[in-house]
């Protein structure tokens, strides 16, 4: 990077590494104020999009778990409610409670393989997870295990651990045996002190004092559970409280040059928030006792703008996930049939659900035999798109003076808040960092 | 416990599924274990942890012909900087390795056979040489770990 003046330059990253996908980000500095920022995606939903149409409304929650190997249950359980609604399916409570056990699952994979992996090496001054295992292999070990513990739920419930294979319009395949459940139970309860730990860790971390006003926007559950699974209404800390059938007339996908996802703004324009933070602020009173109480004991509070706590946010959401999962399956008793009977119908639904790092919305239109007119798929990264890039901008205008390298790292550290799943067209990848 | 060979790919961006194909194909088979994975190197270390031979199938971009089969110790040899390149979200197959050394959890054996593929943009579809190499190397790896 060379400087064009002392007081012009461009930061280029054409490869991120350490999110999940493609990524790179462009910001531009004159007269040393930040005059652009660029946040690149190369995203798949467009082609997933085109994909469906034509195919049977069963196959979308396999088709769409494809898209990413980190959250395929996000993207099963969005498309089988949008699916069910659009055939006038209501699902039995046993259904639902065994969707939300699965969610638990990647929610404890997602966030331990993000916090501990992809992001606390940029607090820690390690440009990998594999420098930084040298020195704190402790960490990198507990994380590995932890996760795995996520994983055997999964595996459980889903029927294998990666692209679980259990899950149809309509409810399950086959339910799976209780006795295999408390099996995993055992894990969850062993797992209970990994996560104790891992909040403790991810709070030890130093934290960039940097804050901002989001629009925070996540799902609201019928039930008064902490959002994760059935998003029946959006809700907002602006006042936004909308049934999830409005989703297009609030929020519209804007095409950029930059980026092949569309990228979510509101209706008016504004940029908005989802993922952890947004579930935090929103429905903090929602989790378990003990969840706020590790919240307390690290310091995080009930209202969490900065959005590098993120990091401890997932943490304690994990903590949640494992305790949640204990709660479901002491209530689990195997059910048949597993699913809801499917007739096929024309029809249109919408689905919505908390997938890690942020709410994923599905839409689908369905012919008389219930094959795809439309689909439409808007991931939680093109929602964040526009935030990450307002916080480019803002958050590195008070180190413009300071090294570039200094400046990329916190670029990255700041799109990794995210944890971008901008899932990839393929994992070739090719990193060059550009100057000039 | 049994060899395991993980199939490492995206099954919707053309060669890249070239792991997950040879795994597929290999499903049902005995004497060994098979296993996909996306390729992160979370999911590749834990699915490696505690066996004592491994055989991991991905695709790669070296620069070599399409369908050319590159096989790689990962004991004995450095790894090339192209298949760390080609591994998922730069946290892949080598770093996977890396890390699992690190960790003290690296098998006594493991091996990468790295398919070369040429396509790998999302709805290409699996070229012809990597197809053809797809069903020489399931047909080879069941006598391989015999």
């Amino acid at each position: 990077m060379s400087d064009v003046t002392k007081r012009d330059k461009t930061i280029k990253v054409d490869m991120l590494a350490r999110v999940e996908g493609e990524g790179a980000f462009k910001v531009e500095v004159k007269d040393n104020k930040v005059v652009h920022t660029e946040f690149r995606i190369f995203e798949p939903p467009r082609f997933f999009e085109a994909f469906l149409q034509g195919r049977d409304h069963s196959e979308a929650p396999d088709i769409t778990a494809r898209i990413c190997g980190i959250c395929p249950v996000a993207y099963q359980m969005s498309s089988v409610q949008a699916m069910e609604m659009a055939l006038g399916i209501e699902v039995s409570q046993p259904i639902k409670d065994l969707r939300r056990l699965l969610y638990c699952g990647e929610w404890i994979e997602s966030h331990v393989l993000h916090a501990a992996m992809l992001h606390a090496p940029d607090f820690l001054g390690y440009a990998s997870a594999l420098d930084m295992a040298k020195d704190h292999p402790d960490v990198v070990k507990l994380a590995l295990e932890y996760k795995k513990i996520g994983n055997s739920i999964v595996s459980a419930v889903g029927g294998r651990e990666i692209h679980p294979i259990n899950v149809k319009v309509g409810g399950w395949w086959k339910a799976p045996p209780k006795a295999k459940l408390r099996e995993v139970q055992e894990n969850l309860k062993r797992a209970l002190d990994m996560a104790e730990a891992f909040v403790d860790f991810t709070a030890s971390l130093d934290f960039p004092d940097k804050e901002r006003d989001y629009h925070m926007v996540c799902i609201e559950e019928p039930n008064g559970l902490y959002p994760m699974y059935e998003g029946t209404r959006l809700i907002s800390n602006r006042g936004l409280d909308i049934p999830v059938t409005e989703f297009n007339d609030t929020f519209d996908e804007h095409h950029v040059k930059q980026s092949n996802a569309l990228q979510g703004r509101t209706r008016d324009g504004g940029a908005y928030l989802t993922g952890p933070l947004p579930r935090w602020n929103l429905a903090y009173d929602k989790l378990s006792d003990r969840a706020k109480a590790a919240a307390e004991r690290v310091g995080l509070g009930r209202e969490v703008k900065n959005p590098y706590r993120s990091i401890t946010v997932r943490a304690v959401e994990s903590l949640y996930a494992v305790e949640e999962a204990i709660r479901l399956i002491e209530d689990y008793e195997e059910f048949d049939p597993a699913s809801m009977p499917v007739t096929p119908r024309a029809g249109t639904g919408m689905g919505a659900s908390e997938a890690p790092r942020g709410m994923l919305f599905h839409q689908y239109t369905l012919e008389p035999d219930g094959a795809i007119a439309k689909a439409q798929i808007v991931p939680p990264t093109a929602q964040n798109q526009p935030s990450i890039e307002e916080d480019l901008a803002e958050y590195i205008a008070d180190i413009l003076d300071r090294p570039d390298d200094e400046i990329q790292w916190l670029c990255e550290q700041t799109i990794r808040n995210y944890d971008p799943c901008i899932s990839c067209a393929t994992h070739f990848l090719d990193l060059t960092i550009e100057r000039g | 416990m049994k060899p395991l060979v993980i199939g490492v790919g995206n099954d919707f961006a053309g060669d890249d599924a070239a792991g997950r194909l040879v795994a597929r194909a290999l499903a049902g088979a005995a004497g060994f274990d098979v296993a996909e994975t996306h390729g992160a190197a979370a999911d590749i270390v834990t699915l490696m942890e505690g066996r004592d031979r491994v055989l991991i199938v991905d695709a790669c971009a070296s620069g070599a012909a399409a369908g050319r089969l590159h096989r790689l110790d990962a004991g004995a040899d450095d790894l090339p900087s192209w298949l760390r390149s080609v591994s998922s979200h730069g946290i892949g197959v080598a770093e996977a390795v890396a890390l699992a050394r690190v960790l003290g959890i690296l098998p006594p054996r493991v091996e990468i056979w790295a398919i070369e593929g040429v396509a790998f943009c999302t709805g290409d579809a699996v070229s012809p040489q990597v197809q053809a190499t797809i069903r020489e190397v399931a047909g080879a790896i069941p006598a391989y770990l015999a």
